[in-house]
């Protein structure tokens, strides 16, 4: 529950770890602009062991969803290298090497609920039967059975991110990136969202990188913390959070949590004056 | 049961505010009837104007008298004669023009070279008043037949469906772009699934806007060397000063632009269930 106080670029060294899944070296990201070059983040070494929930956060305009796209091959790497350690499924077949949950939730207006859902199927040409199974019993597991046939227009900000949710989770990918997936919600709906998500993540294990800004929703879902430092970013420290799992909203009544955050707060804080003087 | 003393309902809760029922005024849907009477009352006052000597008989005919001549004019069938061959152009240039223009303007929204190369054309056509080009057509057609007229409409229509369905596919929400490329949509499928559909509703933006300048620029064509159709029944009306006929032609084409305003808007909600529901 302490902090882990080495720096994060010390952790590439360390072989004690189980293997990893998504290897980061170097990596920078270059943005060419009128005014030259920007840089969104440099010198980034990160990795995330296969089963690892690690959670991303710093202030605004630091660069993790840029880092973000990058692994998720959305946007090339300026320097270093970024790439996911591609296992195939134990049947042989391809397992698709990552699905994003995105922070606008970036469904298909036109698309029904249960085709929202089988999206990734059907872009990998799995038929409709078996698609359109896979994708009901993730509605189910977020209790949208009853809404398959509802276009995104019709629901609410919260299952509309439920379907973003279940699209991802219903491609089976071997890394599952989240952009600030609960950052459009309500506070409430956000709580109840955060529960959902631990269950599900807890009962299927998968390999997941998170980008959050905030403290108590990286401390309550990771198994890890990794902070970044204000424009042009790259990772400050790292934070093991070893509380034990299942785990559910009642831990951030503890008292131990609270310590958590706001540990990570006091390296976080000076990063956030910094973005802010930057941008004023 | 309980040891807490539940306060008595009545004496905290006010009783529900009496409403008075709303007005008769208000609860009938008057506006509908409000536009209906409109035309009748103009209708009406049109007939009693000139009936009366307000308006001269000779150059404005009364309700009756255009009715009337809508009647003879059908009974000959030169009343359908006019509408056909407007129409004929109308959907020709229409269906080939919106074909076109969506096809081009998807391309340009879609590929950077495509559109570097075409915009300077569609923009200036999209902003010049589609009339102008007229004669520049007939003189590339070397004659006053059907061909040049037509081909006019089309291109006023081609270039307003174009610019519209350009402005759709560069207007697609980016992040919606981003996860079909994360769930690894091929670029057919990218078309398919993500850049058609999410380009229609601008696209049926387009065709109506298209179709409002098509029946502006055939009629405005028909007025030049022609013998058939909407806009030579107005203008050689005009000329004869055969007003009762010349309003019918007005009527006519009234009538033809709200059919197909219409038309439009119901394919439109046949075609996208999923907005505005």
């Amino acid at each position: 529950m302490s902090a882990e106080s080495k720096p994060a670029s010390d952790k590439i060294a360390d072989d004690s770890q189980p293997r990893a899944k998504l290897i980061a070296k170097g990596a920078g990201c270059y943005f060419p602009t009128r005014k030259g070059e920007v840089t969104a983040f440099h010198d980034v070494n990160l990795e995330v062991a296969e089963g690892e929930f690690v959670c991303l956060v710093g202030p605004s305009g630091c660069g993790k969803s840029t880092f973000l796209r990058v692994v998720a091959g959305l946007l090339p790497a300026s320097e270093g290298q970024v790439r996911i350690v591609d296992v195939p499924a134990p049947n042989g077949k391809a397992k698709p090497i990552n699905s994003m949950v995105f922070q606008e939730y970036a469904i298909f207006p036109w698309k029904s609920t249960l085709d929202n859902v089988a999206f990734g199927l059907q872009m990998r040409g799995i038929g409709k039967q078996e698609r359109y199974e896979i994708a009901r019993r993730w509605l189910a597991k977020v209790g949208l059975t009853r809404f398959e046939q509802s276009y995104p227009a019709q629901l609410s900000g919260g299952m509309r991110q439920r379907v973003g949710i279940a699209r991802a989770f219903a491609n089976d990918p071997q890394v599952l990136l989240m952009d600030e997936p609960l950052g459009a919600l309500d506070a409430q709906t956000k709580l109840i969202l955060q529960e959902e998500l631990l269950k599900l993540w807890e009962e299927q294990r998968k390999t997941v990188l998170y980008v959050t800004h905030s403290l108590e929703e990286a401390v309550l879902l990771g198994d890890r913390v990794v902070l970044m430092t204000a424009h042009p970013g790259t990772i400050k420290q790292t934070y093991k959070i070893d509380f034990p799992r299942p785990r559910n909203l009642e831990l951030t009544s503890h008292p131990d949590f609270a310590r958590q955050v706001y540990a990570i707060w006091q390296d976080l804080q000076g990063e956030v004056k910094k973005a802010l003087e930057e941008q004023s | 049961m309980s040891l807490v003393e539940k306060p008595t309902s009545s004496a905290l809760v006010s009783p529900p505010p009496t409403r008075r029922p709303r007005p008769w005024w208000r609860r009938v849907a008057y506006e509908p009837w409000l536009s209906v009477g409109a035309v009748i009352g103009l209708l009406v006052g049109w007939q009693f104007a000139v009936d009366g000597g307000a308006l001269d008989h000779r150059l404005w005919p009364s309700t009756t008298d255009v009715l009337s001549e809508i009647g003879i004019m059908f009974e000959s069938g030169e009343l359908q004669k006019h509408i056909w061959a407007t129409l004929q152009r109308v959907l020709w240039a229409f269906g080939v023009g919106a074909i076109a223009g969506i096809a081009l303007g998807l391309a340009m929204g879609m590929f950077r070279p495509v559109r570097a190369l075409f915009d300077p054309f569609v923009s200036a056509l999209s902003v010049m008043p589609k009339v102008a080009i007229l004669p520049l057509i007939y003189l590339a057609f070397g004659g006053y037949g059907e061909a040049p007229k037509t081909f006019t409409v089309g291109i006023a229509v081609f270039a307003v469906v174009a610019i519209n369905a350009m402005g759709a596919v560069r207007n697609i929400e980016g992040a919606l772009l981003e996860a079909g490329r994360n769930f690894g949509a091929k670029w057919w499928q990218m078309f398919w699934h993500v850049v058609l559909p999410g380009s229609l509703p601008t696209i049926f933006t387009g065709l109506r806007l298209g179709a409002a300048t098509g029946l502006l620029v055939v009629i405005a064509a028909e007025f030049t060397y022609t013998n058939d159709g909407l806009g030579f029944l107005i203008w050689s009306s005009w000329t004869t000063l055969s007003t009762t006929r010349m309003f019918v032609g007005l009527i006519m084409i009234a009538l033809l632009g709200v059919i197909i305003t219409y038309g439009l808007q119901l394919l439109d909600r046949l075609a996208l269930p999923w907005k505005n529901r």
